[in-house]
């Protein structure tokens, strides 16, 4: 059985190899985004070309044909750099040798933790993309140089200061997806004590920038669960425009 | 203190995932479908057992194993991997009990899960 993969799938989705049905509501509840889900190494394969996910979570036993195992050389192949995370209910080291050795990425152990899911998923975001971009980091119109701070949407350009360079790069790594406060300031602060609304200033100061240069992209809070960067849909934009055309 | 058939901070955790005012909160949907899927589990693996069918007695045991561990019925899961163990091993002496232990702890983490659904 395989999820019916419309011939659109959502722009910002992971994948979930697992014969578990709970495993991919996890993973989607806790990333954020849709996690389209296959029940078997073979239908994943046939559509794994066809698809770009954000990050792909195999299980490592699957029955009795391809296991996961089997199957992540060949999804390494085709997504080079896309975290692969391993999910295993073993306690047997060596299958997670295995997989990290096949191309895996990552591990995490049922049952899920959505915090440590979390986390993981967003180092191994970060370690891909080091590899996948140098410098210039391009999400449609938009234009961010990791080295001098740069965003360029269109014909216009804002210089980010560090901080709030470093906040966009993490968010942009991971847009779509919620982010939690407190690993938005260990990324950004490191071990240093900050005060309680300094970040909250700091992705207002973000807000600001992006606004400056017209890019369609939100930075949207849920006080109880962390930040998001969330594109904005062609209407949103819209109206955003006409609020500043009214406005002026 | 005897373990409980359900640990709670598993239940804590996906709890926190869920969205305030959805129709069906995300817990009770992840307990239906391990109320369905468990079951069918347990079923094959009974089957399995009876026709001492031992890959497909491991096979069971891990995915009901895992099943069990999503939502941290930890007795029902520990005792799947002594299936596991067992449907490896030469020596199979306590077969009956673990299997029995299976169905035994299966029905106690459905009673305990059914104490946490908010819809039918």
């Amino acid at each position: 059985m395989e999820t019916a993969v419309s011939n659109t799938p959502p722009k910002r989705f992971t994948i979930t190899l697992d014969d578990d049905l709970m495993i991919s509501p996890i993973i989607a509840r806790t990333t954020g985004i849709p996690s389209l889900v296959f029940t078997t190494g073979e239908a994943l394969l046939k559509k794994a070309s066809s698809l770009e996910p954000v990050a792909a979570f195999i299980d490592v036993h699957l029955g009795l044909n391809l296991s996961g195992l089997d199957v992540i050389p060949h999804l390494r192949s085709i997504w080079k750099y896309t975290p692969i995370v391993i999910i295993t209910g073993d306690d047997n080291a060596d299958i997670i040798g295995d997989a990290l050795a096949a191309g895996a990425n990552d591990f995490i152990r049922k049952p899920i933790q959505p915090a440590e899911l979390q986390g993981r998923l967003q180092a191994r975001l970060a370690e891909m993309n080091q590899l996948r971009y140098q410098d210039e980091v391009v999400f449609g119109d938009l234009v961010f140089s990791k080295a001098s701070g740069e965003v360029r949407y269109r014909d216009k350009r804002v210089y980010l200061p560090k901080l709030e360079a470093k906040l966009f790069m993490i968010l942009l790594e991971n847009r779509e997806m919620i982010v939690t406060k407190e690993s938005l300031k260990r990324r950004v602060w490191g071990e240093l004590t900050i005060a309680g609304n300094t970040l909250d200033k700091r992705i207002s100061k973000l807000r600001s920038f992006i606004s400056e240069v017209g890019a369609p992209l939100r930075v949207e809070a849920d006080y109880g669960k962390g930040v998001c960067l969330k594109a904005e849909k062609e209407d949103d934009e819209a109206n955003r425009k006409n609020k500043i055309k009214g406005a002026g | 203190m005897e373990n409980a058939a359900i640990d709670e901070t598993i239940i804590t955790s996906l709890k926190q995932l869920e969205i305030p005012g959805e129709p069906v909160p995300f817990l009770d949907e992840l307990i239906h479908i391990f109320l369905t899927d468990a079951s069918l589990s347990s079923r094959n693996l009974s089957t399995a057992y009876t026709q001492k069918d031992w890959p497909n007695v491991n096979r069971w045991a891990h995915k009901l194993k895992g099943q069990a561990r999503n939502l941290g019925a930890n007795r029902l899961s520990d005792v799947c991997s002594n299936l596991e163990i067992l449907a490896s091993q030469t020596e199979k002496a306590n077969a009956d009990a673990l299997i029995q232990a299976s169905e035994d702890e299966l029905k106690a983490a459905i009673t305990a899960l059914r104490g946490y659904l908010r819809t039918s």
